[in-house]
Order: C-alpha cells, then sequence, then structure tokens
C-alpha cells in the first residue's frame, strides 16, 4: 500500500475499509504535528490535567483515540486537519478538568451520603454489590477508597495496596505506580457509573 | 428543592460555568444537603455514557498501535509554542509584555530618527526662493521676457532648444520657474547647470549682487523639496554656505530660516 503523506489522506483511510482503518492509525501515530499539539496542550495546562494524564503520551494516545472517535461518528476534520487537531486536544484538556471537578465532588457525595445515618447502611450494600461485579483493581481502589473507615486517600498507600490484592496477574505481574492512581480512580468511577446505572439505588426507598 | 433544579446546578457547576462565590456556595451546600447529595450521585450515574462497542475496539486498535509503534518521541516544539507555553504563565505574560513593548519603543526611535518628517509646505518653499536677477534695461531676449512677466516654462524650455554656446540664459530663468512650479527635480538639475555655467549669467550681472551664493542656496531648496537627500545632508550644504553669505543679509536670513525649519523638524 502507497503510504499518504497528505493528513486529509489519513482520515480518508480512517472512514475506509478494515485494514485502510489501521493503516490510518498507524500513519497518525507517523505525523509529527499530532505529537507537537498533543505535547503543547498537554504542557500548557499542566499541572492540572496532571490527575487525569501523568505523561504527555497520555494525553497523546487519548487525542489520537478521540479524533478516530470523531471520524467514525461523522465528524472529523474536514480540511483543516491541524487546527481540528489542535482543537480536539484543548477540548479534552478541558474536558479533563471537568472531570478532576466531577471526580471531587463525587468522592464528596460518596463519602456523605455514607456517612448518613438514614440512607448510610443501604448505601453500602448498593456499593459492595456493585463492587462485587467488578474487576479486581476497581474493586480494591473503590472499596479502600470509598467503604473503608477512615477511606484511604494517600496514592502511595492505594498502590501498595492494589499490588498486594491483585499485582499479579495469569499474563504476568502487573504493576502499579502511584502516580496512574487518579487514572485508574477515574477509570474505575466511570466503571463503577456504568454498572449503577444498570442496577439504580433507590434513594426513595429509604 | 425540586430534583430538577439540582440537577441543572450540578450541570452548571460540573460545566465551570459558576462564579466563584457560587461555586463555594455549591460545595457548602453539597457538604450540608443530602438531599443534594442524592441528586447530584443519581445525576453522576444517569449522565453517565459508557462506551459503545465500537469506541472500545477503537480503543483496543489505537492501544495495539501505540504498543506496536515502540517509544514515541518526544516532539520538538517549534519556538512560537514556547512562547505561548510561556505566554500563559503570569510571569511569562510580564517578561513577554515587557519585552514586546521594549521592542516597540526601540522600533519607534529608530524609525523616528531615521525617516525624514514631511517635505517643507509650498507656501514655505515659495517664501524662502531667492528671485533671479533682473537689469534695468533688457539686454537678451529671456531677460526682457521673465522680467516683463510673459515667461512661461513651455515658452523658456522652447528658447533653451538652441543655445549657441550650450548654455543660455534662458535656463537661469527657467530654474526659478520650474523651482516656484514644485517641480523640484528638474529645478535642481537646472540650477546645477546655472552653477556650472556661472560665467555666462556672470557677464550679465553686477558684481556686488551674489548670484553664485543665491542660486547655490536655490538648488538646495530644490533638493530639498525633492527629497532625495536627506535633511542631514541638506543642513550639512547649507551650514556650509551660511558662513560664505555674511555680507547678504537678507540671503542669509533665509538659509539661517531653513536651517531652523530643518531643526524644528
Amino acid at each position: 500500500m502507497n503510504i499518504p503523506h497528505d493528513s486529509m489522506d489519513i482520515m480518508a483511510l480512517l472512514r475506509g475499509s478494515e485494514a485502510e482503518r489501521k493503516e490510518g492509525v498507524r500513519l497518525l501515530f507517523e505525523l509529527e504535528f499530532i505529537r507537537q499539539y498533543a505535547f503543547y496542550w498537554y504542557r500548557r495546562y499542566l499541572p492540572r490535567i496532571a490527575n487525569k494524564y501523568p505523561e504527555w503520551e497520555d494525553l497523546y494516545m487519548e487525542s489520537i483515540f478521540g479524533l478516530i472517535n470523531e471520524v467514525d461518528e461523522g465528524r472529523g476534520p474536514r480540511t483543516n486537519v491541524k487546527g481540528y487537531f489542535s482543537r480536539l486536544c484543548q477540548n479534552m484538556c478541558e474536558k479533563a478538568l471537568r472531570d478532576l471537578k466531577e471526580d471531587e465532588a463525587f468522592d464528596q457525595v460518596i463519602s456523605g451520603l455514607l456517612g448518613a445515618s438514614d440512607s448510610g447502611y443501604k448505601l453500602r450494600a448498593w456499593i459492595e454489590n456493585i463492587l462485587s461485579k467488578m474487576e479486581c483493581k476497581c474493586e480494591t481502589l473503590l472499596r479502600w477508597r470509598y467503604l473503608q473507615t477512615p477511606p484511604v486517600k494517600d496514592k502511595e498507600q492505594l498502590a501498595a495496596l492494589l499490588q498486594e490484592e491483585c499485582g499479579s496477574k495469569k499474563n504476568g505481574p502487573e504493576s502499579y505506580s502511584p502516580i496512574a492512581i487518579p487514572v485508574h480512580l477515574h477509570d474505575c468511577r466511570n466503571k463503577f457509573r456504568g454498572l449503577a446505572g444498570t442496577n439504580p439505588f433507590d434513594f426513595d426507598d429509604n | 428543592m425540586s430534583n430538577v433544579i439540582f440537577t441543572q446546578q450540578i450541570k452548571t457547576y460540573l460545566a465551570g460555568k459558576m462564579s466563584p462565590r457560587a461555586e463555594k456556595q455549591f460545595e457548602a451546600d453539597l457538604e450540608r444537603s443530602a438531599e443534594l447529595k442524592k441528586a447530584f450521585l443519581q445525576y453522576s450515574i444517569d449522565a453517565y455514557e459508557p462506551p459503545t462497542s465500537k469506541a472500545k475496539e477503537t480503543r483496543q486498535l489505537v492501544e495495539e498501535t501505540y504498543q506496536a509503534y515502540g517509544a514515541v518521541p518526544q516532539p520538538t516544539l517549534p519556538w512560537w509554542f514556547h512562547l505561548r507555553v510561556l505566554w500563559d504563565s503570569t510571569m511569562g505574560k510580564l517578561l513577554l509584555g515587557s519585552g514586546l513593548v521594549a521592542t516597540a519603543l526601540v522600533a519607534w526611535f529608530i524609525v523616528a530618527g531615521q525617516s525624514d518628517p514631511a517635505p517643507p509646505s509650498r507656501q514655505f518653499m515659495s517664501s524662502h526662493i531667492q528671485d533671479p536677477f533682473c537689469p534695468g534695461q533688457a539686454a537678451l531676449p529671456a531677460t526682457d521676457i521673465f522680467c516683463n512677466g510673459e515667461a512661461t516654462i513651455p515658452r523658456l524650455e522652447q528658447m533653451t532648444q538652441d543655445c549657441p554656446g550650450g548654455f543660455c540664459l534662458a535656463e537661469y530663468y527657467l530654474a526659478h520657474l520650474y523651482l516656484k512650479d514644485a517641480q523640484y527635480q528638474k529645478a535642481a538639475t537646472a540650477f546645477e547647470r546655472c552653477i556650472t555655467h556661472y560665467e555666462v549669467i556672470g557677464a550679465y550681472i553686477p558684481k556686488d549682487l551674489d548670484v553664485h551664493n543665491a542660486l547655490i542656496f536655490n538648488r538646495i531648496l530644490a533638493e530639498l523639496g525633492e527629497g532625495k537627500k536627506s535633511r542631514a545632508e541638506i543642513r550639512t550644504a547649507l551650514e556650509a554656505l551660511l558662513p560664505q553669505l555674511d555680507g547678504y543679509r537678507s540671503l542669509r536670513q533665509d538659509a539661517q530660516e531653513v536651517v531652523d525649519f530643518l531643526d524644528k523638524k
């Protein structure tokens, strides 16, 4: 296959067959400006987004994923790929800030509700029920973070607990670094919310 | 308060659209109000959209490609990216802002120092031109025509067409007409010829009149109007001329006024 050098050609590949799509994704990783914009926006939003993207490569990969999603959903760049991608990176950084805010509020709410006398007991049971359906990483992380008394907030401590309880897998050992804990927590909160949506908690029943 | 209002508040809060004061109030309410806490949890769960299977596939594809690609080199940013990053910090804004102001000031000083101001007005030039000599009795046709007020540029130009010795007095009068008519380039050339052939003009003019220096002064005026020479060059020429004008009060005064004009601008 001829390698197209024009970024609009890559967009066309992403809209094409499965093989073309794979080639398109590979070529996206070749584009220097994609790296440059991801790195640039990452540096502009540091240190505020470090909780979600500990390294610039995290934003880089996420922005490539975001770009492909945009194309899949019928949007994506029509003429100016550079401008579109730059705006996309900026939007992702802004979203990271909103997510951070939402995570903080979520933490506060869960802790508050668990401590409340009227709903605390039932809520705890409901959370336990959802956690039991989750993978080791999320179950461990969320249990120590929310259900433990007092809750464990320290990233080093959470990383050590994760390492101890889920550190080895069938495919080999998995290591958890403290720097990645906020990312894991965000990911697990989302998974929790996904499961909670199918098994809603009825506040009015209390 | 109804859940609809809570939801609206939560949305506004998470979108970062609340004022700092309202944000603090909301956070205090969230800490205090069990109803708001429940509404928030409900909103958080309802607002969550699990990724589609297509998105999951895409993520897997991106992750696999990324891993196959190996280590991604850290990009080198062009200099303007660094400036924009620097601009985001308060200290950077101060540094870059003061740098820009300093550069603008230096540029302004350089430009202001180098560029000449607007040329003198036609009125200023007319009031300083040294008129040509008119004898009591007409000596030559050109003198006759000019001194009787019948000279025009085309007529004198016609007369200069066939000068026997290469220069004739018509050119002397023509140079003055050019200068009065603001045809500075032609005037400068014509006065230069007059100075070169001064012996022809001097044969008809009394010795006590400083016509030579008047021609030099007029040529300098023409050059000033022409704008090809810098103000500094014009000023130097005038300064060289001034000491020779000690006996000619009117001409000296005019020359001094032009020097003053150049100094003012």
